[in-house]
């Protein structure tokens, strides 16, 4: 059986437990998952039953977070912007492998709060049956915090909420995964205000040159760029551009990784750094 | 291994494969990324796991010096 043959069942099936909410708060970035289901969800319950809340943090690009607006008004859905301080917890900050943890315990906090205020029966994430393969501890905070996750729930993938958000004419269905910007940074060296700026700023000027599936991992004075490997000509021939771009960003160093951009390179062997290197 | 033990694995790797290059350096502030200087991305792609043999985790050319050779 071809593994897209049952799709509309599993979209039926969200569809069925979103209506089994009876109301729902939507954890919005604005980014592939989050979209499709505030879509979902409008759907399933309609217009007043549905709020989509976007945290707002340093470690939240200004461009996702224009890119959230933007879908939310397409879409009609309630929407709104709240603040979240995850920087400011120490064990957030000192970046360990379960960073995510402590920035999704701060926002599901923040969102629990608001669903209850307003009379929402449900907070429900945008996580996918691949997420369930990967190494995410922010997980154990959403169980804390009773988050339900109907796309995993569903057993829709990344690919299968591609193909469906294309069928309902979503914009984000092609966008790429935008992890927050604390993703660049190394377990082990600290999280700041100033090295998400950097991170940001240099990511910027990637996305104006024409890049578009990229990281700038951040390595202390080194920045090591990550593009995919369809793009990685266009790096050698754009190099003088790049490394003044990523040099007004504040690194002294504009590394190109050999091998290109892939999904959680961090985590690859989760070595965290010596004492006295942060 | 210590710090210019690794680094000799890696000349090694790219003088047996006959890439061209100026020097090799370690960036980053666990001291983790192999960087290979004036050489382009392609001739050294698939020496990461080599190199992460050696002890690095990651592979990367100077951008710098690649704008030196367009010059």
């Amino acid at each position: 059986m071809d593994a897209s043959s049952d799709l509309p069942a599993r979209e039926q099936d969200l569809l069925s437990r979103l209506r089994g909410f009876g109301s729902v708060l939507v954890g919005f970035s604005g980014g592939v998952d989050s979209s499709y289901l505030a879509a979902s969800a409008l759907d399933a319950l309609g217009p007043d039953r549905v709020l989509a809340v976007t945290g707002d943090s340093e470690s939240y690009p200004e461009v996702q977070r224009a890119a959230a607006r933007e879908v939310a008004a397409l879409l009609g859905v309630q929407h709104l912007e709240v603040r979240t301080e995850e920087l400011a917890d120490p064990r957030y900050a000192a970046n360990p492998s379960n960073r995510c943890y402590f920035c999704k315990s701060e926002l599901w906090r923040r969102l629990a709060d608001i669903a209850g205020h307003r009379g929402i029966a449900v907070v429900a994430d945008g996580s996918n049956a691949d997420d369930a393969r990967d190494y995410r501890p922010g997980f154990r905070a959403a169980a804390e915090y009773c988050i339900e996750s109907p796309l995993l729930d569903a057993g829709l993938t990344k690919n299968d909420i591609r193909v469906l958000s294309r069928a309902r004419g979503l914009p984000t269905w092609d966008q790429p995964s935008a992890p927050c910007l604390s993703s660049r940074i190394p377990h082990g060296l600290a999280v700041t205000p100033a090295r998400l700026r950097q991170i940001e700023r240099a990511e910027e000027g990637l996305r104006r040159a024409g890049f578009r599936e990229f990281r700038v991992r951040h390595h202390g004075d080194a920045a090591r760029i990550e593009v995919s490997p369809s793009e990685m000509e266009l790096a050698v021939r754009l190099a003088r551009e790049i490394v003044i771009e990523v040099r007004c960003a504040g690194f002294e160093r504009v590394l190109l990784d050999a091998v290109g951009y892939r999904q959680g390179s961090l985590n690859d062997g989760l070595v965290v750094l010596r004492a006295g290197t942060r | 291994m210590s710090e210019e033990a690794r680094l000799s694995v890696v000349r090694e790797l790219l003088d047996r494969r006959g890439v061209v290059h100026t020097r090799v350096t370690v960036a980053g502030a666990a001291r983790d990324i192999a960087v290979v200087h004036g050489a382009r991305p392609e001739a050294v792609s698939e020496l990461i796991e080599r190199v992460r043999d050696a002890g690095f985790r990651f592979l990367a050319v100077d951008l710098e010096e690649l704008t030196r050779d367009d010059a």
